[in-house]
């Protein structure tokens, strides 16, 4: 048995499939694609299936990925990756297919692009001012939904800013933890930023580009 | 295509998924070299209307043709209609989010009627004027198609053309009227009457309406030349009508989300209360290898995990189980379920319950719609008690442990013995359950009655009947329940004011599309859904209005009355209508167009001779 990695990007349109919608699609697609797949066994067989890290609704990644498990041999990854992209909806696109090398738990930080759009120089020091302050207080929710107070603020060391491309905007680039103990979600930082200065999270994106290992090695 | 509004609108909102589009199976084009441009509107919300066949059978022949883009757009949910009120943003289509005021067409589906006021709701979220003879050439041109344009007359007045029947041949046959009336640089009069020309285009404002002083219809005038009894577009050659084989797969959950096979169209069983089993006579089957390919097709083009043979009643095309046959060689092998909805009582042989349970073992639904066989006899449904049980048996055997058994109250001539009658049947269905010593094992029975409320339709014969008022309908509801002793046994109904409201625009006529307009201006929406029902609302608009309601939905009709619908044609001639009304009341049931044809006019609609509802079937 072998399992598969599919990694693929989720833009424009696809930022509004929430997760469950995406793992239907996901089955239809490797079914559609007649991917070679194994299905769990019992008495209601489905297709095995696995993501890496869900992303929230809304934001656009290019370093997503799905796991399915083979018992063939060898995979046409080429013919695979054309099969899956006709089969997939606009905005979801398959770039690379390969082994799963490491389980989802190595998972610990992700690394986004964050864009302000704007004047590029005006926005990246007011956001700036921003994170460097000693303390970022914001209320996060815990898994048993309850809310939690917390400090944002020693996790935003790992961050640099783009330089400008001269399309007003200014573009961020940072690491947040996403592990099983701390996932930090970026939009819990852009509430924070409009609180405190008003700059509207609509006039923002957010796009995940890479996930990391506690080491900072890339999730293979 | 997605802005900043629209991006505020769609964080703000539950399941977005429903607004934005891009499905697989969606079909996006390059607007520039577009002839026409069509947004195929469904009254209700993403998950019903992607459920609907026609929407997917016309979305892809109008996309096929290179100079139509034909794309959709649904009743936003009430989150949503709030955040589009909000922030300004016109109902758009969800392929290319473009303003419906900027189509070309902008056509709705009629599914049922309470989703009239939904129209209006969606033309108001796109800033277009309800009333047709309010929009001029630079507005898009409103056009509506679906069962419930047999009697349009109560939303007459806010469409340009109104199609009647088959859509296969007529859509496109409009979009081309529209194509040339643009290239000719005609005006809305001239578009209009070319419209009136295609077969079962209905265009309302050539005709005007007078009625008698005591509210009923006095004639029907058609001018210009519109034909004076408008005609519905029957397909030529049905049995190799292609199907559609791309469906758009929904992403966020539909209500029926798995591939449709249309096996057959129109239905051979002539039950009395059925509007759908005389509007879309005569009996048309598909044939079996055409359906069986089609159904591979559709499966491995959309990845769907289920595929279900509908129509009104599938047990009744004459090589069922051979198409069952084939069908299973490929199935299972594809992880693909069968299903088979609209299973009947007095055909379901023992052979078609393997078949079937080889793959999925579920509940069983059964339709006796009346509790005695007197009633059924009036209503000419063809099952008996005997047929119930020996199904059941069958059925029982084979493992299954639910049962859910439809039934309707009010209907002609009813009296209180039958609704006992409905109580004795399920209770039936119990006992048989526990005598049976092959029973599932270990294993209780569950039989759930749903019992809706009758409403009379036109082109049926019970048109001429009243409905029963809501008291009575409540009435007979406690009795009802008061009959039903076992704890096995399950009820629930339908809420008799939706029905009555059902009933008034079912027999509505045009005076009616002011009382809508006034019940959407004071909040109506959403009529379908329980509890968003105003029904009180409804009935203060219809005071203010001066129309009263009683007047549709619980006067009979008499024989010699001008009806709303009367200069529209389904081929069914009223004669037929009124020879069956008159049987009815002796309970004498009439035969199934397979067995013997009744001779209802329907064979006009191809030609006359040999009707093909007769020509083709196996007699059982
Ligand atoms: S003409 Fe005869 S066979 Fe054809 S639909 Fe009517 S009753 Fe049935």
């Amino acid at each position: 048995m072998h399992t598969i990695r599919v990694w693929f990007a989720k833009r424009h349109e696809a930022c509004y499939i929430s997760h469950l919608d995406l793992q239907r699609v996901v089955q239809r697609a490797l079914k559609l694609a007649r991917v070679p797949v194994w299905y769990t066994q019992g008495f209601n067989p489905h297709i095995y299936l696995t993501f890496a890290m869900p992303l929230p609704l809304g934001q656009q990644s290019i370093t997503e990925s799905f796991d399915f498990r083979t018992e063939q041999e060898r995979l046409d990854t080429a013919a695979l990756y054309w099969e899956l992209n006709r089969a997939l909806p606009r905005g979801i696109e398959v770039f690379d297919i390969t082994p799963a090398k490491m389980g989802p738990g190595q998972i610990a930080f992700a690394r986004y692009l964050i864009r302000f759009d704007g004047d590029a120089q005006q926005m990246q020091s007011r956001v700036e001012e921003f994170l460097s302050q000693k303390e970022i207080l914001v209320d996060k929710r815990t898994k048993r939904g309850g809310v939690r107070q917390m400090d944002l603020a020693p996790y935003l060391g790992r961050r640099s800013w783009l330089p400008g491309e001269g399309d007003g905007a200014a573009v961020l680039d940072l690491t947040l933890p996403a592990g099983s103990t701390l996932n930090l979600n970026p939009d819990l930082l852009l509430n924070a930023l409009e609180q405190a200065t008003g700059i509207d999270p609509l006039d923002t994106s957010i796009c995940r580009t890479q996930l990391l290992t506690a080491d900072f090695k890339e999730f293979e | 295509m997605i802005d900043k509004k629209l991006r505020r609108a769609l964080l703000a909102v539950q399941k977005p998924g429903r607004y934005t589009g891009g499905e697989l199976g969606s079909v996006y084009k390059d607007p520039q070299k577009m002839d026409c441009r069509f947004a195929f509107c469904f009254p209700d919300t993403y998950e019903v209307g992607m459920s609907f066949l026609g929407m997917k059978v016309l979305y892809e022949i109008l996309n096929a043709r290179e100079n139509i883009w034909c794309e959709r757009a649904f009743m936003p949910w009430v989150d949503m209609v709030e955040q589009m009120r909000k922030l300004e943003i016109p109902l758009f289509s969800i392929e290319s989010k473009t303003p419906l005021s900027q189509f070309d067409i902008v056509g709705f589906t009629l599914p049922y009627e309470l989703s009239y006021s939904n129209i209006l709701a969606m033309l108001d979220l796109a800033g277009i004027p309800f009333y047709a003879k309010k929009r001029g050439l630079d507005q898009p041109l409103i056009v509506a198609g679906g069962p419930c344009t047999c009697n349009a007359e109560p939303v007459a007045d806010f469409f340009d053309a109104i199609m009647l029947g088959e859509g296969e041949e007529q859509l496109p046959a409009l979009c081309d009227a529209v194509i040339d009336a643009k290239r000719r640089g005609l005006s809305k009069e001239e578009l209009l009457l070319n419209l009136s020309k295609i077969k079962g285009v209905y265009v309302p404002s050539l005709y005007t309406v007078r009625y008698n002083p005591d509210g009923t219809v006095k004639h029907v005038t058609a001018h210009k030349g519109a034909p004076r009894v408008i005609e519905k577009a029957i397909l030529p050659n049905f049995r190799h009508q292609p199907l559609p084989t791309h469906f758009t797969v929904p992403m966020v959950g539909a209500v029926h989300d798995r591939a449709m096979i249309e096996v057959l169209r129109g239905c051979v069983r002539g039950c009395r209360f059925c509007q759908a089993g005389f509007i879309y006579r005569p009996m048309r089957e598909r044939d079996a290898d055409m359906l069986n390919c089609a159904a591979q097709d559709l499966c491995r083009n959309t990845g769907y995990e289920e595929v279900s043979l509908t129509s009104l009643s599938t047990s009744d095309h004459s090589q069922l189980e051979a198409l069952l046959d084939k069908l299973l060689v490929w199935t299972q092998g594809e992880h693909v379920n069968l299903a088979l909805p609209s299973l009947r009582i007095d055909n379901f042989s023992e052979s078609l319950v393997e078949k079937t349970t080889r793959v999925r073992k579920s509940g069983l639904t059964f339709a006796p719609e009346a509790g005695t066989q007197r009633l059924r006899d009036v209503i000419n449904k063809n099952v008996t008690m005997d047929e119930v049980i020996r199904s059941c048996t069958l059925a029982f055997k084979n493992g299954y442990t639910a049962v859910k058994l439809y039934f309707m109250m009010g209907l002609p001539t009813e009296t209180m013995e039958d609704i006992k009658g409905i109580a004795d049947t399920a209770q039936a269905v119990v006992d048989l359950f526990y005598s049976l010593p092959e029973k599932p094992k270990g294993k209780g029975v569950t039989v759930s009655i749903s019992v809706a409320c009758f409403v009379p339709k036109p082109f049926t014969p019970f048109q001429f009947a009243a409905q029963d008022t809501m008291e009575q309908l409540r009435e007979k509801q406690q009795y009802l329940l008061s009959c039903v002793r076992s704890k096995k046994i399950s009820v629930s109904y339908h809420d008799a004011r939706i029905s009555f409201l059902e009933a008034v625009f079912a027999k509505g006529n045009r005076k009616l599309s002011k009382v809508l307009v006034e019940a959407y201006r004071n909040g109506c929406c959403f009529d379908g859904w329980g509890d968003l029902f105003k029904f009180d609302t409804w009935v203060e608009c219809f005071k203010k209005c001066g129309i009263d309601m009683a007047f549709f939905a619980n006067r009979p009709i008499p024989f010699d009355e001008i009806t709303p619908w009367e200069h529209f044609s389904y081929g069914v001639d009223k004669s037929f209508l009124i020879r069956e009304y008159e049987r009815a009341q002796a309970a004498q049931p009439t035969m199934p167009c397979n067995r013997q044809c009744s001779g209802c006019g329907a064979n006009k609609l191809m030609g006359g001779g040999k009707c093909v509802a007769y020509d083709q079937s196996v007699v059982r």
